[in-house]
């Protein structure tokens, strides 16, 4: 408990760092990065995070965390701006929104729907924010209890919540898993000095470097994908938004509306976005969905949703939002990353030479401290504000010119790669990752499990071998281990759990 | 844009082909594994041990993936015709493009292969060929605000033909 409490102060007390008028004003840059990159269709945070990433080298890195928090925030709320206007969402945990939020857009009342938005965004991420601080501390203290078996039961059971996690096809989640960890294993081998799978090539012997394999996974294959729209009809469905005109007061819901969604309906929707952010894979769209069926399970007016209800509106926005904070606490306590982007401020934190996990809180907690107030400021503070003062422009992001900004994308993404490895190679490497990657999505292959593969692979593969040289090879150690069989009990139970419910999900549909 | 290619059997289908490529590519992973050492040896797991776990559990989803589409395929070949498909050129034409910048950044330097990149990209990325001048323009604009957030702020050297 003593220990929790030092990182509860360390964490509160860098408000002074975050409040530092450079600070804010990069927390501001990375917020605002994230508003422009959510509510546009087709980009989300994580790209924005994935091309901050090559920048962030030269950055100290609270600096770039404090960037990164604002992106995430940002751009997991700014997708209900075109969700609720053109019926596009611009970041898929927005797809709830869309539902009610441009029935209202319809009715006219399309400003208060963002607003409604904006205060569940805001309460969502706060209270999300706010449990990781008090939470974290004490998952932090638990996680430096956990041996080495433990840690692979804990790996284990990522992967296994993240393959049973996908809907579609769990044999694709698992393929995809298997080539994240496939290409971990290129380069040296991680207990011995033995080139693996190089193929006589020198260029191979250290392996493909994270930003290449994150930049390729993420942004190449999603501009390759991106290169199959038609121009013309997404001008067509932007100019929709570019003739709609807002006005500030237009925006804030009265006292009485409020109340009418009822206080419950936030904090039921934050704790459920809360808890599934906790779960490595689940992500902000999941957590949107439940929220939204279960708000209109509870609801008085169950019918309304779907046409036009505030309540529909806030528990998506209130759960999606609440998944940052949630999504924060395995990645660095345990260093398990929640869903996609927190995998890839997992990437930020790596190549700083930073390994999350339990280690983190003794070592390093002074310079991820900022990262946690951040949060809480970006959504407390930020999105409030940013809806009063430039709320009526939030439009105008769409008439970006898309060319010119897919044009700057692609090259601030290449290069990226360069300036983080100053290799060639590295260049190509990330090309391939993005076309193998872009094939396999367009197969219905999803690419987090891929992601969390290549950045847990190296650590899963030490844990087990490490492991299984203490117990001379006799798997027996994952099971007398008491951390180990926990963990492993707590796969056995979510795999029944899930498979059951998905069952029962068939049977209804 | 689309490039048309002909159908003439059930079995040529991306739910067949997918799993088939990487169902071959872990048959090589493993191979390789298998090369470098035994998983086993001395009570003592070796290098080759985790690649010939994974390509195990890869090779069995694989199988299953390609079984799928096998079922799927002959259950569709009775009412089967030989149709075209459309294959979009743009993410090829991308890829081609992104391959020659990659190919020929360190030789012609950022200065010179940049804004030719980032022009070709907003060509193919456009419905049809238009507006050159302004794409050029912008092409321009983009390569010298990239220079200046990579170089000048953050102090990251490009290769460059003078240096």
């Amino acid at each position: 408990m003593e220990i929790a409490m030092d990182i509860l102060n360390t964490i509160l007390s860098s408000a002074s760092v975050v409040f530092q008028p450079m600070m804010f004003l990069y927390l501001c840059v990375g917020f605002f990065i994230g508003i422009i990159f959510g509510a546009l269709p087709g980009l989300t945070s994580m790209l924005a995070i994935v091309l901050l990433l090559p920048m962030t080298y030269t950055m100290p890195i609270t600096v770039a965390l404090i960037m990164c928090m604002g992106v995430y925030m940002a751009g997991i709320y700014s997708g209900c701006i075109t969700a609720i206007t053109i019926k596009i969402p611009g970041a898929p945990s927005s797809i709830m929104t869309t539902i009610d939020g441009n029935f209202m857009m319809q009715e006219g009342k399309g400003a208060k729907a963002i607003g409604y938005a904006t205060i569940a965004s805001m309460i969502g991420g706060g209270v999300g924010s706010i449990l990781l601080i008090l939470v974290s501390p004490l998952t932090m203290e638990l996680a430096l209890n956990i041996k080495t078996p433990g840690k692979f039961s804990l790996v284990l059971f990522s992967f296994v919540v993240i393959c049973m996690i996908e809907t579609k096809s769990k044999a694709k989640a698992i393929l995809s898993m298997c080539f994240g960890l496939v290409v971990s294993t290129i380069g040296m081998d991680v207990m011995k000095p033995i080139a693996r799978f190089n193929y006589g090539t020198a260029n191979l012997l250290e392996g493909i470097d994270i930003t290449a394999l994150i930049i390729g996974a993420f942004a190449l294959s999603e501009l390759l994908d991106q290169a199959t729209i038609n121009n013309q009809e997404y001008k067509k469905m932007t100019n929709v938004a570019s003739n709609i005109k807002f006005k500030r007061k237009d925006f804030f819901p009265s006292w009485a509306e409020l109340k009418e969604i009822g206080i419950g309906n936030y904090v039921k929707s934050s704790l459920i976005g809360y808890f599934i952010g906790v779960l490595p894979g689940a992500g902000a769209s999941m957590a949107a969905f439940v929220s939204y069926m279960e708000a209109k399970r509870c609801s008085k007016h169950p019918e309304k949703f779907g046409k036009g209800s505030p309540e529909g509106i806030v528990a998506a926005e209130t759960a999606n939002n609440a998944v940052c904070g949630g999504a924060l606490v395995p990645m660095l306590s345990l260093g398990i990353p929640g869903d996609g982007t927190t995998a890839v401020i997992l990437g930020v934190l790596l190549v700083y030479g930073i390994v999350p996990g339990p280690t983190l809180l003794t070592e390093q907690m002074h310079i991820i401290a900022p990262m946690y107030l951040a949060l809480l400021v970006a959504a407390v503070l930020l999105l409030p504000l940013s809806l009063y003062l430039f709320g009526p422009y939030y439009l105008k992001i769409v008439r970006i010119n898309r060319l010119v900004l897919y044009g700057a994308i692609s090259v601030i993404a290449v290069l990226g790669v360069y300036a983080a490895t100053t290799s060639i190679f590295q260049m190509g490497a990330a090309l391939v990752v993005g076309i193998i990657m872009y094939a396999l999505g367009k197969q219905g292959y999803p690419n987090v499990p891929f992601i969390l593969a290549v950045i847990l692979g190296p650590l899963f593969e030490e844990y087990l071998r490490t492991s299984l040289t203490l117990s001379q090879g006799s798997p027996m150690i994952f099971f007398t281990s008491i951390d180990s069989l926990i963990f492993l009990g707590i796969t056995v139970l979510f795999s029944i759990f899930f498979i059951r419910s998905q069952a029962a999900n068939k049977k209804e549909a | 844009m689309r490039i048309y290619m002909k159908i003439t059997s059930p079995y040529i289908r991306a739910s067949v082909i997918a799993p088939a490529v990487i169902l071959a590519v872990l048959i090589i992973y493993l191979l390789t594994a298998l090369q470098m050492n035994t998983p086993i040896r001395d009570n003592a797991l070796t290098e080759s041990f985790f690649p010939f776990l994974i390509s195990v559990v890869g090779i069995c989803s694989a199988c299953k993936l390609l079984l799928d589409g096998l079922r799927e395929s002959r259950r569709e070949a009775a009412s089967f015709t030989a149709h075209p498909l459309a294959l979009p050129v743009k993410p090829f034409l991308i890829v081609i493009i992104t391959a020659l910048f990659i190919f020929f950044f360190e030789i012609l330097g950022f200065m010179i292969i940049a804004p030719i990149y980032i022009f070709f990209f907003m060509l193919i990325y456009d419905d049809k060929i238009q507006k050159i001048p302004s794409k050029i323009a912008y092409a321009v604009l983009i390569a010298a605000a990239t220079f200046v957030l990579y170089e000048v702020v953050f102090n990251i050297r490009f290769p460059e033909i003078w240096r």
